[in-house]
């Protein structure tokens, strides 16, 4: 098991290309850290310069005590699953899984034990004997995880390795990785484009984009409080609703117990704001509201704290449990309130919202996420 | 099966177009027989099968037909040995690793392919000579080698850029240093090309009649190819031995039909499905 510490790590093209803008990260011991982008972002180049696939051009990257920048992939002691698999088609499973024991010229009696081993705790045991052609996409999938416990290995790489799955098998690795970890133990960094799951298996979520780190944290901390108008829109479905807003009055009003006197308006109604945001000044922001925070008025009932906002429902999306509503903020189309993409607002199933009603949101002003207008950088 | 069946009614479409597509099947397959008929009738003129029987039981000038077909062989094993040696080499080479001047080298060996064996004859014929490989199998087989060996690179290098890289990388990663990546990842998946490429050199050497007659001056190393000429000196001389020199032709020419007819069933292909999934 390992610490992983990149400093500045950054990678650069002979064509100028740079893939990774100095890039500091700090993994813990046996710690589950995702990396999480849209394709483009650098996350699998990150992870292949860790891995030692790919030359780190600038920087420094350490697992535990060692500087690995120039040391060979595999005296990194580190494993990986890739997003393909790469399983050798020419073995049995058992072959595959014995490979990096086989290479170690390990006695043959331990590696039969630890191949043992690994197929049970991975469900292999019947399928031993079977070549990769001759499984299903879960099953190879546990063949190439087998792979990579069977070294006891300091670090564990995964690069998408759900994304070949169908919906409901990755529903299913998914919780069997996350727990796997927990069982073994050992640092995993793990990359995907998937926001479920960043959200759902790490202990962490790195988000980045165009090569530069966004934010890490907690998949809480990353979607209670994204540091920026990409994170906020990328982690989350549907996104955070952007909006563009004019904050004023900051420096008005400003007596105890009456608010700050700040507000933005959202459908024509002035949205009153905590009084964290008195340090800016007035002028353009991005207002965001998650749409689970936008509620349906008619099923609320009273509440003092909740700001009432007319809409008209543009199209609703039934998903059993609950509705996915799009809306138009205002009383009326066409309304200048009403410019922009529609929002989304999640309601409970028993909402009886339709297409082109009119409904009012409820809305707690203490669930606003402002955002610089120019630069998308959380106001708070 | 079924699907085949049904396949075959798409292309053939109706009855009387299908009548139509086996007649002209029919024909070209006639056309195509006719020389091997033709040689078979000659082959019978005069002994009839005994022409056939003789060929076996005595030898031709110096040589048996056995030993033909010996020689023949051991050249065709040769030359496929190291083409099949080498080319898997360089096919690795050329689709895994990354060296400076790569593509460079490449073109360069593939542009080979163009030179035809007549131009650089005389050279070779001195070079031989000054290597002591005259009437030496190897003498024969190298220069074939030489000759082949841009193909086998052009095609095992194709066949290499298919190995999917992570295949590699995985080794590499598990430890695994070049040799290992070659012995029990890259050699195994390029099985199918490797078959393919020996079969085509050992077809190529059966059918060589210019380095055999140019490099081997003692009779009893006689190839396959060469008896063609060689035996017409003994039998194609009196008109009561023409049969027998027909039935020699048709007996030479049996080894390269023999190996079209087996070896390609050799060539397999989808080793590769299911080790990943793109």
């Amino acid at each position: 098991m390992a610490q992983v510490m990149l400093d500045q790590v950054s990678k650069t093209y002979p064509n100028g290309h740079v893939a990774v803008h100095g890039m500091d990260l700090d993994i813990a011991d046996g710690e589950f850290l995702v990396l999480v982008g849209p394709s483009g972002c650098g996350k699998s180049t990150l992870l292949r310069m860790i891995a030692g696939l790919e030359s780190i051009t600038g920087g420094e990257l350490r697992i535990g005590e060692r500087v690995v920048n120039d040391v060979h992939p595999g005296d990194r002691d580190i494993a990986m699953v890739f997003q393909n698999y790469a399983l050798y088609p020419h073995y049995t499973v058992a072959r595959n899984i014995a490979y990096p024991l086989r290479l170690a010229k390990r006695p043959k009696d331990e590696i039969d034990r630890r191949v043992r081993e690994v197929a049970a705790m991975l469900e292999l045991t019947d399928y031993l004997d079977r070549k990769p052609g001759q499984l299903s996409g879960g099953q190879r999938q546990r063949v190439a995880m087998g792979r990579a416990i069977i070294r006891d290995a300091a670090l564990f790489l995964m690069d998408e390795p759900l994304s070949n799955l169908d919906a409901k098998l990755r529903v299913q690795m998914r919780g069997e990785i996350a727990r796997l970890q927990r069982r073994v133990g050992t640092t995993m960094v793990y990359v995907t484009h998937d926001q479920v799951e960043a959200m759902t298996m790490g202990h962490r979520v790195a988000v980045l984009r165009e090569g530069r780190l966004q934010q890490i944290g907690t998949p809480d901390e990353i979607y209670r409080a994204p540091a920026n108008t990409f994170v906020a829109s990328f982690m989350g479905t549907p996104p955070m609703n952007l909006v563009d807003a004019h904050l004023r009055g900051t420096r008005t009003g400003a007596k105890a117990g009456a608010g700050t006197g700040a507000e933005v308006a959202l459908g024509g109604v002035g949205v009153p704001l905590p009084e964290s945001v008195r340090g800016h000044a007035d002028g353009p922001v991005t207002v965001g509201v998650r749409p689970e925070h936008l509620l349906d008025a008619s099923i609320l009932g009273d509440t003092a704290t909740h700001v009432r906002i007319p809409a008209i429902v543009e199209y609703v999306e039934a998903l059993g449990a609950e509705k996915n509503v799009y809306v138009t903020l205002g009383s009326a189309r066409g309304d200048a309130a009403s410019a922009g993409p529609p929002i989304a607002c999640r309601f409970p199933a028993e909402s009886t919202v339709s297409a082109d009603a009119k409904v009012e949101l409820a809305l707690d002003p203490a669930r606003i996420h402002l955002f610089d207008a120019a630069s998308g950088v959380a106001l708070r | 099966m079924a699907e085949t069946s049904d396949a075959m009614r798409v292309l053939t479409g109706r009855k009387r177009d299908r009548r139509i597509l086996q007649g002209m099947l029919l024909l070209m397959g006639a056309i195509w027989l006719f020389p091997i008929y033709a040689a078979i009738k000659r082959s019978l003129e005069g002994g009839g099968t005994g022409n056939y029987t003789a060929l076996f039981t005595d030898p031709v000038g110096d040589v048996t037909i056995y030993d033909t077909y010996l020689n023949s062989f051991i050249i065709a094993a040769l030359h496929a040995a190291i083409v099949v040696g080498v080319g898997a080499l360089a096919g690795y080479a050329f689709s895994k690793l990354h060296f400076r001047g790569k593509e460079a080298l490449y073109y360069g060996i593939v542009l080979c392919l163009a030179v035809p064996g007549t131009a650089i004859l005389v050279p070779l014929y001195y070079t031989i000579r000054e290597a002591g490989l005259f009437d030496n199998y190897l003498g024969v087989a190298l220069p074939e080698a030489a000759l082949t060996l841009p193909f086998a690179v052009l095609l095992l290098r194709n066949f290499g850029d298919n190995i999917p890289d992570s295949l590699i990388e995985a080794a590499r990663m598990d430890r695994a240093g070049h040799w290992q990546v070659f012995r029990t990842v890259y050699l195994p998946l390029c099985r199918p090309a490797l078959v393919n490429l020996s079969i085509l050199c050992v077809m190529w050497s059966l059918q060589d009649f210019l380095f055999p007659s140019l490099l081997f001056t003692d009779e009893k190393y006689t190839t396959a190819a060469k008896a063609v000429q060689s035996f017409q000196q003994y039998l194609a001389t009196s008109p009561s031995d023409i049969g027998k020199y027909n039935a020699s032709l048709v007996l030479l020419a049996v080894p390269a039909l023999l190996l079209v007819v087996f070896g390609l069933r050799f060539i397999t292909a989808g080793l590769t499905s299911g080790g990943v999934k793109e």
